[in-house]
């Protein structure tokens, strides 16, 4: 076997039909963000090490191992010296790029023909919020022969310049929506508030005098992004822990929850998380979209996220499919200081669960055009090929099959619907797909022609 | 992932089963004492599914959602850090993670200090990660040895001069003529879950961690 038979672990590659697979479901979630009037955006693939800064400042991307740290960025050298990463996340490419849009450099709005605004800055303030979507790969790197996925499609929406829970309660509502354009059965929307866990750090703080309030911070948001409930416990007692590995909760005990919850909060945060919490709660009632399940646990990236958190799960997938926030801190470190919420949905994690939304009528017929004779029939072949195309069809040819039964194995093979043979002045249809059973595309093939073909 | 009521559960084959079947049992977890020998990988029984494993891999089953609950070591956990969430201390299978030197070996009465450069100049172990960082820690630069087993026998190999190696009684050190210099870390038995498989448990499963946590509480603590 040649030594790249077969690509190294955890590198993607996608045969036809799961590719196929991934195109439908993309253009599905990417015709959606864009309904709701999100315009698409491309952050680069490679950029300098630097701008994921160093505990990358990114978003952790669901269904893909390891955090956003630098030891799990693919560094690269360029040839001028200068250090370069693949992106372990798209948002932060896309808040520097907004960031950069929305300061003083005026850029034409190409989104007319001909670029007619030439000079109109891209969004000035009046635009704000800015609704902008994007779609990619990003890059992980993992302990080889961990098995883990080095990289991640994702598709994201984000609203920058906006602090209201309007926006935060569009994202929630939009992740659910792509969720069901899916196909996924049941997403349950899980959510969680950084105000909760800044709160409960404060009253660390004040309940043991002895620790000050960076250990308190370190060790609560280690052990909450390691999930490791029994540090947590081992350091908060038993009620608070218990608070935590409860979640999620129903809908109905959260207001509850969240009262046990305050016992143990100081400070003014978490009483304005829970605000908001409730405010959601409205929002998203109005959208028609199931109230989330609370989850003081979800919270992993304490130091990225400053408001609501929230994951969409679904029964069928064995990790998260969609995951977000609210991060306001992330464009202040590109110079713009602007609050920004979103979420990514994992492509590659959805893709074998989602439910093909073309019903098999609905979807274009395929057909084989062959010919035997190359010099007389490839001209009727090919333009035969061309108008049926033109018509929505997908057409594969063949040129010089050795006889009809050949052309019919063919056919068959490649499971086409339609097979059309070129042959003197004009051609000869044979249905092999819908209204043919496999028996008689069987006997199609033995016998060249038989019964349930249609020849004309 | 499941639909049904009853968790899967990957469990460890091996010395580290007959710690947990007790408990596991306990909890109201359909596990027999021979289960742990059992040829299978997979017992269906009472509505559960479990699943047996290598020790190193039942984090794996779990992070992957083959299994949504697993019980492994701490120590596993800590070599292999995977994206599951840590539950429940069980309490059984208390072991060490050690560094351990031949009897006659000069660290073997002195104490091993950051600064004391070349004491130690190679380690033999199963736990590179672990043993990497607690060397990071005391400066000292050793080189590590990878073993998959019989750890114990390296430095009469000539393989290392120490080990970095699990430790419960301290029989099979003290019969391969070595002794702890320093304890890395304490190690008992968890029990972790799939993080989605988590969220999305239903009230059965709420009942049966309770269960064991109640179970966990009443038993008596091994040294």
């Amino acid at each position: 076997m040649s030594r790249f038979a077969r690509s190294t672990d955890g590198a993607r590659e996608l045969l036809s039909g799961e590719a196929e697979r991934l195109e439908a479901l993309s253009f599905r979630i990417s015709r959606l963000f864009a309904s709701w009037g999100y315009r698409l955006v491309e952050p680069p693939q490679l950029d300098r090490a630097e701008v994921y800064g160093e505990r990358a400042g990114g978003p952790r991307a669901p269904g893909l191992a390891g955090s956003a740290d630098q030891e799990h960025l693919y560094r690269l050298l360029d040839s001028d010296g200068q250090l370069l990463a693949l992106r372990p996340d798209l948002t932060t490419g896309v808040a520097r790029l907004a960031a950069g849009l929305l300061g003083d450099t005026q850029v034409p709005d190409c989104t007319q023909a001909g670029c007619a605004d030439a000079g109109a800055p891209f969004a000035p303030a009046a635009d704000l919020p800015l609704r902008l979507r994007y779609e990619g790969d990003v890059f992980r790197r993992s302990a080889s022969g961990s098995g883990h996925a080095r990289s991640q499609r994702q598709a994201g929406v984000e609203i920058i310049g906006s602090a209201e829970p309007e926006a935060d309660a569009e994202i929630i509502a939009l992740a659910y929506a792509a969720a069901r354009a899916a196909g996924l059965g049941e997403p349950r929307l899980v959510i969680g508030h950084a105000g909760l866990i800044h709160g409960v750090i404060a009253g660390l703080d004040c309940a043991d005098g002895k620790q000050t309030g960076s250990t308190s911070r370190r060790w609560l948001r280690d052990a909450l992004q390691r999930r490791d409930l029994v540090a947590l416990e081992r350091a908060a007692g038993p009620e608070l822990a218990g608070l935590f590995a409860g979640g999620p909760y129903r809908p109905a005990d959260s207001a509850a929850i969240l009262g046990k919850l305050a016992d143990h909060c100081r400070g003014t945060e978490a009483a304005a998380a829970v605000d908001n919490l409730l405010t959601l709660e409205r929002l998203l009632a109005a959208y028609g979209v199931p109230q989330p399940y609370l989850d003081l646990a979800l919270l992993r990236d304490l130091d990225y996220y400053t408001g609501m958190v929230f994951e969409v799960l679904s029964p069928a997938v064995p990790s998260a499919i969609a995951g977000g926030g609210r991060y306001d801190g992330l464009l202040a470190r590109f110079g713009r200081p602007l609050p920004a919420t979103g979420f990514a949905l994992s492509l590659c994690t959805v893709a074998p669960y989602a439910v093909a939304a073309q019903r098999s009528a609905e979807r274009p017929r395929r057909n084989l055009v062959a010919w035997l004779d190359r010099t007389r029939d490839v001209a009727r072949g090919l333009s035969l090929a061309a108008a049926l195309r033109a018509e929505g069809e997908i057409v594969e040819t063949m040129a010089g099959a050795r006889d009809l039964s050949s052309a019919v194995a063919t056919a068959a093979a490649r499971a086409v619907d339609r097979l059309l043979l070129v042959e003197g002045g004009g051609y000869r249809e044979v249905r092999l797909g819908r209204g043919a059973s496999p028996a008689s595309r069987a006997a199609a093939q033995a016998a060249g022609l038989g019964t349930g073909l249609g020849i004309h | 992932m499941l639909q049904t009521q009853y968790p899967s559960l990957a469990l460890p084959r091996g010395r580290l089963f007959s710690a947990l079947h007790g408990l596991l049992a306990g909890s109201g977890a359909p596990v027999e004492p021979e289960d742990g020998e059992a040829r299978t990988l997979v017992i269906e029984r009472a509505g559960w599914r479990l699943l047996f494993a290598r020790p190193g891999d039942v984090s794996l089953l779990v992070e992957r959602g083959v299994a949504d609950y697993g019980c492994t070591g701490k120590d596993r956990l800590l070599e292999q850090p995977s994206d599951v969430v840590e539950l429940l201390d069980l309490g059984v299978a208390r072991c060490r993670l050690v560094l351990a030197v031949p009897v006659d070996h000069p660290a073997a009465h002195a104490a091993v200090n950051p600064g004391r450069q070349g004491t130690i100049r190679s380690i033999a172990t199963k736990y590179p990660r672990l043993a990497r960082r607690y060397l990071e820690g005391l400066r000292l630069p050793a080189e590590v040895v990878v073993m998959h087993g019989a750890v114990e026998s390296a430095p009469a190999l000539g393989l290392a001069e120490a080990i970095v190696d699990l430790v419960q009684t301290g029989a099979t050190l003290k019969a391969n003529g070595l002794v702890e210099v320093d304890t890395i870390l304490e190690s008992t038995a968890r029990l972790i879950a799939n993080p989605a498989a988590y969220r999305l448990r239903p009230p059965a499963v709420d009942e049966w961690l309770r269960a064991l946590r109640r179970a966990t509480e009443g038993q008596v603590h091994e040294n």
